[in-house]
Parts: C-alpha cells; sequence; structure tokens
C-alpha cells in the first residue's frame, strides 16, 4: 500500500512547514520502535503500537494487543479509515485526507514536540526494562525446585490412591525413578535386588536411623558378637552400648566407594583396649600372646570302663623369650605317638611309593577353606607304611583298625583256625622272611593251646609292638583276659587358634623358599620328637611380616583381617563354606 | 582516608583471612578421615562440613536483608565478609560432598550452589571494573544529562537539514528516528547498534532508490553528509550542511556514550537475575537435601 505522509510542523514565527514522505509496505507499524515505519516518541506509546493494513478497498487500523487509539473523539482497538477520520495515537494527531492519485492513503500529522524526557522514555535504556523479574524469577525457580525435590514424596501420595490390586513391586519399581533422586550414593547391588527398590524395606520409619531389626529381616543367622551370658558383670555396659542401631556401627550403605563393612581397628579398640587381655592394636606389644584352643582328656572310669571327655581348653601361653617359635611349656595331649623328626628325616623314613623322604604335604592336605587341614586318618596317612599283620606267616591277615576290642576275637579266630586247620599255613616254612624268627609253638588241634597263644599275642600288640607303638594303652593289671588292655582314643587337635582365621593358600608362597621350608618357617616340625609337641607359631612369627598399621616392609592387617565379628552358626554341613564367604568379604580392599 | 575503597581491601582484607582460616579449617577436618568410612557427607567430618556450609548459605542469603536496611549496618563489611566467605563456600561444600557427584538432589543443591557463587565472581568481576569505566565514559554528565544534549542534538540536525536538499533532509530525519540505544536484553549487555538510515540516492537512469542501509555507530549517516559537501549549489548550503555534519558527529559520540553507560548498567544488574533466582532455589535445593537426608536417615 501506497501512504503519503506529510508531517506539519510550525517555525518559530508560527508559519507551518510541510515535510512529506512516501511509505510503501502491506503494513505500515505505528510505534515507539525505531523499527516502526511511523515512529512516535511517546512515553504512551508501544514498541509496535498499532498498524494499517489494506485488504481490497478496504484500510483499516489495529491496535496491538493491550493497546488502543483514539478515533474521532472515540476509544478504538480497530477502525475502519475514511477521509476526514482524526486518529489521535498518544500526544500525536493524524488526519486523513482524500488520498492523491497513485496512493491510497494520505495523513496529515500534526507534529507535537516532544517534553523534554521524552526521548530516553522512547528508548528501553536499563534491563529492569526488559519485562524480567528476577522476584518471579526467583519464585518460579524456587517452586520447580521444591516440585522436584519433593517428587519421591509426591509420588508416594499419588501412589497410594492406586488401586491396591497393583502389586508392591511394580509399585516400587515405579516410583523408583523419582525416589533416585534422594539417593545418595549406590546401594550394594545384593541389597538393591532384595528390597525391590523400596526404600522403605530398610528405612522403615520417617527420620528414624535404620534400626538393626530391619537389616535381620534377612541377616537372621548372624551370630552375636558378645554374649551377655558369658561376661555378666565386666561388659554389661559395653553390651547396653551397642543398642539397636549396632549394625550401622560397622557397615554404612550408600557410601562411595562402596565399602559396607568398616575395616578401622578402633571400632574393635574401642572396648578390646579395656578389656583384659588388652589389646591395642597388632604388634608385639599391642596385641597379646595368641591364645590355644587345647583339647584336654578327662580320662574317668565308670563302671570299668573307660570314659573319656575333651574338655577344650584355651590357653595364653607366655613365649619364654618372646621369639621362641615353639611354645615350650605347653604340651598337648593327643593319645597319638608321632615324632615328626623322624618321620621327616629321610635317612630313617622313606616314602613307600616314591622312596624318598617324606614331606608335609604327604599326610596333611588343605582343607577348602584355605585355612584348615584335613583329618588326618590311619587309612589314608599311615597305613602305606604301617600294616596291622601280626603273623609273619600270614602277611596278609591284619588286625583290625578302631576297634581294640575286636582284636583278641580276631586273634583267637586266627590261632584257633591255625590249631585246627594247620593247611593253612602250607608252604610257610620255605617262604619264611631271613632273618626273622617265629618261635611260637604249633597248637595241634589244641582249643585252649590256641586261645592261650592268642592272649599272649594280643599282649604283646597292647604293650610291645602293634598298637602301642602309636597309641596310648591303659592297662588294668586286675583286669582278666583281653580286657586288660585299652587304646585311649586319638582326637588331634583340628583348630589351634579357633578365634582367628589364618588363610594358609596365599602364605603358601614365598619368594625365597618353597615346598616343606615354608611349612618349616612357621612349624618347627623337623626338631619335634613328641606328638604332644606344639607346633603352631606365636605372634612373633606374625610380626616379622605384619603390622597394624601401613609401613614400609610391613604388611598391615587390622582386627578383622584375622577376627571375625559375627559368630557364625553355621548350618550344619556348611561350616567350610561360611568360612569362605566371611574371608571372601573381608578380603575385600 | 580513601574516598573510594574496594570491598576486596576492606580492613587490609581482613575477611579474606577469615575465608582463609575456615578453608584451612576445612581441609584439616577433611583429612582426619580415617579409614573407617571413604569420606562422605554422612561421617561426623561430614555432618560438621555440611553444618558449617548451612549456616554460611543462610548467612550469606541475610545480605540481601541487610543491604535494604539502609544506615543500620556496615554494609560494606557485610559485603566484603559476604565475597571472601562465599568464596571459601566453594571448599567448604566440595569437602563435605566429597565431590561424589550424581543425578540427585543432593548434586542439584550444589550445582545450583556452583552457579550462585560463580554467578558472584563475574558480579564482583563487573564491580570491580565498570564503576570507572562508566566514570569515564560519561565525563562526569549523568545519562539524563546525555539524553538531554542528543534530544538538542535531534531538534537541531532535523532544523538544519530541512534547508538542505530533500534527499538530505529525508535522510538525516530517518537517521534521528531510527537511532537505536539500548533495546532487547543482549542490545543493552552486548551494546548492539541496530540503527539504520534510509538514503535516497539518484540512479544512473535518473530514477530513484530508498535503500535502508545500517547505520552503525551513525557512521552511515557522516558519510552521506560528508558526501553532500562537495555536492553543493546554493550559496551557504556547504555551510549549512557543514554544521549539519558537526552535529551529526557530535550525535555519534553521544550515542556511542549512551550505548556503553547502558551496557555497563545493564551487565551490572544482570549477574544479579542469575545469583538472587539461584540463591531462592538453592535454599529450597538445601531444604530438600537435608529433608533427604534424615528421612531416609
Amino acid at each position: 500500500m501506497q501512504l503519503l505522509l506529510r508531517q506539519i510542523t510550525y517555525d518559530s514565527s508560527g508559519l507551518p512547514e510541510y515535510a512529506d514522505s512516501e511509505l510503501t509496505r502491506d503494513n505500515i507499524v505505528i510505534g515507539r520502535s525505531q523499527k516502526s515505519d511511523i515512529q512516535l516518541l511517546d512515553k504512551g506509546v508501544a514498541a509496535e503500537h498499532a498498524r494499517l493494513t489494506k485488504s481490497g478497498d478496504k484500510l483499516r487500523l489495529v491496535a496491538a494487543k493491550g493497546q488502543s487509539f483514539i478515533i474521532n473523539s472515540k476509544i478504538q482497538k480497530q477502525a475502519e479509515l475514511k477521509p476526514g477520520d482524526e486518529i489521535r495515537i498518544g500526544a500525536q494527531t493524524f488526519i486523513c485526507t482524500e488520498a492523491p492519485t497513485g496512493f491510497d492513503l494520505a495523513l496529515e500529522w500534526q507534529f507535537v514536540e516532544m517534553p523534554e524526557g521524552a526521548l530516553s522514555d522512547a528508548y528501553r535504556t536499563s534491563v529492569s526494562q526488559l519485562g524480567f523479574s528476577p522476584r518471579i524469577a526467583s519464585w518460579v525457580l524456587f517452586v520447580l525446585v521444591l516440585l522436584v525435590g519433593l517428587s519421591p514424596l509426591l509420588s508416594d501420595i499419588w501412589q497410594a490412591d492406586k488401586p491396591a490390586v497393583q502389586a508392591a513391586n511394580e509399585l516400587a519399581n515405579d516410583n523408583m525413578a523419582f525416589h533416585k533422586l534422594w539417593l545418595s550414593g549406590p546401594l550394594l547391588s545384593a541389597h538393591e535386588l532384595t528390597t525391590g527398590n523400596n526404600c522403605t524395606a530398610c528405612h522403615q520409619t520417617p527420620f528414624v536411623q535404620v534400626k538393626d531389626n530391619a537389616c535381620q529381616q534377612c541377616h537372621v543367622a548372624l551370630g552375636d558378637h558378645v554374649m551377655p551370658a558369658e561376661h555378666p558383670a565386666e561388659i554389661a555396659e559395653w553390651v547396653a552400648a551397642l543398642d539397636e542401631f549396632a549394625c550401622q556401627n560397622c557397615h554404612k550403605e550408600h557410601n562411595e566407594p562402596a565399602s559396607l563393612v568398616a575395616r578401622n581397628e578402633g571400632l574393635c579398640l574401642d572396648c578390646h583396649q579395656q578389656m583384659k587381655p588388652s589389646v591395642k592394636g597388632f604388634s608385639q606389644d599391642a596385641h597379646p600372646e595368641f591364645a590355644l584352643s587345647l583339647l584336654r582328656p578327662d580320662v574317668t572310669r565308670q563302671n570299668g570302663l573307660l570314659a573319656i571327655d575333651w574338655q577344650l581348653e584355651k590357653l595364653r601361653p607366655q613365649a619364654s623369650d618372646g621369639h621362641e617359635s615353639r611354645i615350650a611349656a605347653v604340651k598337648e595331649t593327643s593319645h597319638l605317638k608321632f615324632p615328626h623328626d623322624t618321620h621327616l628325616d629321610g635317612e630313617a623314613v622313606k616314602h613307600a611309593r616314591r622312596g624318598d623322604a617324606l614331606q608335609c604335604a604327604d599326610c596333611h592336605t588343605l582343607s577348602s577353606d584355605r585355612e584348615h587341614f584335613e583329618p588326618i586318618s590311619m587309612e589314608t596317612s599311615c597305613a602305606s607304611c604301617h600294616d596291622l599283620s601280626f603273623d609273619p606267616r600270614t602277611p596278609q591277615k591284619q588286625l583290625p583298625h578302631g576297634a581294640p576290642e575286636e582284636v583278641y576275637d580276631a586273634l583267637e579266630a586266627h590261632f584257633v583256625k591255625l590249631a585246627f586247620s594247620p593247611d593253612t599255613l602250607v608252604g610257610f616254612e620255605r617262604r619264611r622272611i631271613p632273618g626273622r624268627t617265629f618261635t611260637e609253638e604249633d597248637c595241634d588241634q589244641d582249643y585252649a593251646c590256641a586261645k592261650q597263644q592268642a592272649l599272649r599275642e594280643t599282649g604283646r600288640q597292647f604293650s610291645q609292638r602293634g598298637c602301642v607303638t602309636c597309641h596310648e594303652v591303659s592297662e588294668q593289671e586286675n583286669a582278666e583276659g583281653s580286657e586288660r588292655w585299652e587304646v585311649l582314643p586319638v582326637k588331634i587337635n583340628h583348630d589351634w587358634y579357633a578365634d582367628a582365621r589364618f588363610d594358609h593358600q596365599s602364605h603358601l608362597t614365598q619368594w625365597d623358599q618353597s615346598g616343606d621350608a615354608v611349612c618349616s618357617s612357621c612349624h618347627s616340625a623337623t626338631t619335634s620328637a613328641e606328638s604332644s609337641d606344639i607346633l603352631m607359631p606365636n605372634i612373633a612369627q606374625c610380626v616379622d611380616c605384619h603390622d597394624g598399621r601401613a609401613q614400609a616392609g610391613r604388611v598391615a592387617l587390622t582386627c578383622i583381617s584375622c577376627h571375625a565379628y559375627h559368630r557364625h552358626s553355621a548350618i550344619e554341613g556348611t561350616e567350610g563354606i561360611g568360612a569362605l564367604m566371611q574371608g571372601a568379604i573381608h578380603d575385600q580392599p | 582516608m580513601k574516598l573510594h575503597q574496594s570491598i576486596l581491601e576492606y580492613r587490609k582484607g581482613r575477611y579474606g583471612w577469615w575465608a582463609l582460616l575456615l578453608i584451612v579449617g576445612a581441609v584439616v577436618l577433611f583429612g582426619s578421615h580415617g579409614d573407617f568410612q571413604p569420606p562422605n557427607g554422612g561421617t561426623w567430618q561430614g555432618y560438621v562440613l555440611g553444618s558449617v556450609g548451612l549456616a554460611l548459605i543462610v548467612w550469606l542469603t541475610a545480605l540481601g536483608i541487610v543491604k535494604r536496611r539502609y544506615g543500620k549496618s556496615n554494609v560494606q563489611a557485610w559485603t566484603s565478609a559476604h565475597v571472601y566467605l562465599g568464596a571459601s563456600l566453594l571448599i567448604v561444600v566440595s569437602l563435605h560432598s566429597a565431590l561424589q557427584i550424581g543425578l540427585n538432589v543432593h548434586s542439584l543443591a550444589y550445582v545450583l550452589m556452583c552457579v550462585v557463587i560463580f554467578s558472584g565472581f563475574v558480579g564482583l568481576y563487573f564491580y570491580r571494573r565498570y564503576p570507572h569505566l562508566m566514570a569515564r565514559n560519561r565525563r562526569n554528565q549523568s545519562q539524563r544529562q546525555l539524553f538531554s544534549e542528543l534530544n538538542d542534538l535531534n531538534q537541531k540536525g532535523r532544523a538544519l537539514a530541512k534547508r538542505c536538499h530533500p534527499n538530505l533532509a529525508s535522510a538525516v530525519d530517518t537517521a534521528i528516528d531510527r537511532t537505536a540505544i539500548g533495546g532487547g536484553f543482549l542490545d543493552q549487555l552486548l551494546g548492539r547498534d541496530g540503527s539504520t538510515v534510509v538514503l535516497i540516492e539518484e540512479d544512473k537512469k535518473g530514477g530513484i532508490q530508498r535503500k535502508p542501509v545500517s547505520n552503525r555507530d551513525q557512521q552511515a549517516i557522516i558519510d552521506y553528509v560528508a558526501k553532500c559537501i562537495p555536492r553543493a549549489r546554493k550559496q551557504g548550503e556547504a555551510a549549512n550542511i557543514q554544521s549539519l555534519l558537526e552535529v551529526v558527529c557530535r550525535r555519534q559520540t553521544v550515542t556511542r556514550q549512551l550505548r556503553q553507560d547502558i551496557k555497563f548498567n545493564a551487565r551490572l544488574k544482570v549477574w544479579l537475575w542469575v545469583h538472587v533466582p539461584f540463591t531462592i532455589a538453592l535454599l529450597a535445593a538445601l531444604a530438600i537435601h537435608i529433608l533427604s537426608v534424615f528421612y531416609y536417615w
């Protein structure tokens, strides 16, 4: 559209001055902004106040949103223009006149000089004029943060209205997206799995720390550390201090990097340095001598029968000079005669098959818990060299092992059979072993003679050779016949340091020695002549390499490196697994 | 006594030493984390650091109230301490969090706090730099006086232009009409100049070309007016145009000053648009951080 704009001003003498300009636009914008086609520097005029448009032959003036103008003394939002109309926008007046040829519209602008200050008002000279309100922005952000931050609680409230048929698991997982916003750190993955991402599985009451009973929902078979019944008066106060939040003392969840088990010794030493013996750490001086768990047989006779009650005795020996690896003063009673020195002497004893010296591992097999050894039995460890034959004429005949009361019966059966069917011994004279004599008389068809022979041989087995070689035998002077002798049952200590864990496997690898030398570095078996010798190392051995504090040349040990806090009452048959698991958890870095 | 003293040098930077002491204390406390637990907001050291951080944030926020109680408190001391202790908060809270960042409300509070502190650094930089530049730029005049001068120049320019060739008169008119000062957010903040001018030029065929062109820094109109001087034919016209040239050149200086002044003023205000709303958001996030930690204790 073509617009002729005539600006009328008056000079100092009051004569009008005309300035014509032509505008060719589809839309002619009137406003305060310098981008407008007709700029009105007036506070009462918006940046874009109104626009002139042409549709067909009609010319319209349309006010912008929220604005208006006065046309022929009437306030209007929009109007169709015709010659003679008077338009007022702010302080300025425009009069529509008959458009000359070639123009769609002619406007006479009765120009009014701007008042002082209008110029600066025409511009946006401060950021405060941009319509941005820090106050509103603050509130918006405030509410936004509250909504996001409280979304876990809000989602719970919303979910609570949902029908109850929805499974609890589903609910927990639905909400988890929100609840993760409150997570202060990752959850142990096993806990994440079992709690189904449900915070309230452990955090049962808002604003109350997680209590032990939340842990014990799953951890049912955990042994308690302190048994009030065992030390009632001494530790009552400390037991009371282990309140219902005891688990949290050592176990912290949501902790990055994940460390569910607290490892610092201070937790243990708080109590144990006040106890007797006092523990202040791990070194020769700070830690008491290891307490041996000894098996003590309590041998009694009831109605003439031998009764043995094995008592577990805890004994804390004082090493004579602190560095002696043999705990000299204490003796073990296992009722087995076994000289380690002889068996490890290659000149004296050779392996039945290999023909060379015996090695520790020939008898001692490490069990799967990596600490203890498989029980030693006659059949697996001794029988390859020590058979139980008793009559050189019948070397294949063996006495029953482990059943001393059957020994006489076996011997009697043997000698009676010999007396009544001497054919058994055909060829014996020819196969006689050189250098050995057998001076038993021949009881030809004589039952009493054979019985005598059996009794004599029984006596020899129990008091001169055979059983008595390895076993303690009790002899009753006044008893008759075979009831005179009884073999004291053997019980070999399986767990010398019952209150501590030790990983043999990792200690078997040493940089400067291998094989039996490794074993001998702690267990001085090569010089032990008696089975009553205790071959366990004491703390002096450990502190050669270990210390309670990390320092150069020492491997750090904390309390839980060797000791378990929880007393596991393992399910029968899973003891080894329990021990393994304890090791696995506590060995985590 | 110095008339002007920077808030950083207030009492020889007394609060700077306080802040340093606070940072050293926080680092020592953080270092006392044993091997019981990795450093964390939930250890006793973490609780202490967090409480100190909370107290600092609440106290720092109070500056907004204090500075509005004119004359009742020493705002300079408050601001000096606000800057130093606010900066130290960055260390205290980072140690409290042990830099464990995740997608959660705890890190949200941390991030908001960082936005607040760094926007504060920006504001501090502006306040250290711009007051001098502004005084120099305005040359002892106020913005109001500059606008008044511009208004005079505009009227003078239009009056002189009317006595010249209509093309020149129209060009000067549009240059004055289409002078941009201030404007939108970025225009004010960056001092951008969107001024235009409609120049009327005769092409080779004798036709008339109306070209709206950029009049950045009023350079286009100055060039146009200058080019008209040698073309002047009527007596006295050259002198008239010469006067007009002086006016448009003076307009260039004044509009430059105004634009710079608006730019500095905008920058001095705009950092607070981040600092204040994010502080309020931080208070909300902090409340939720504390609530969530103890709700699921």
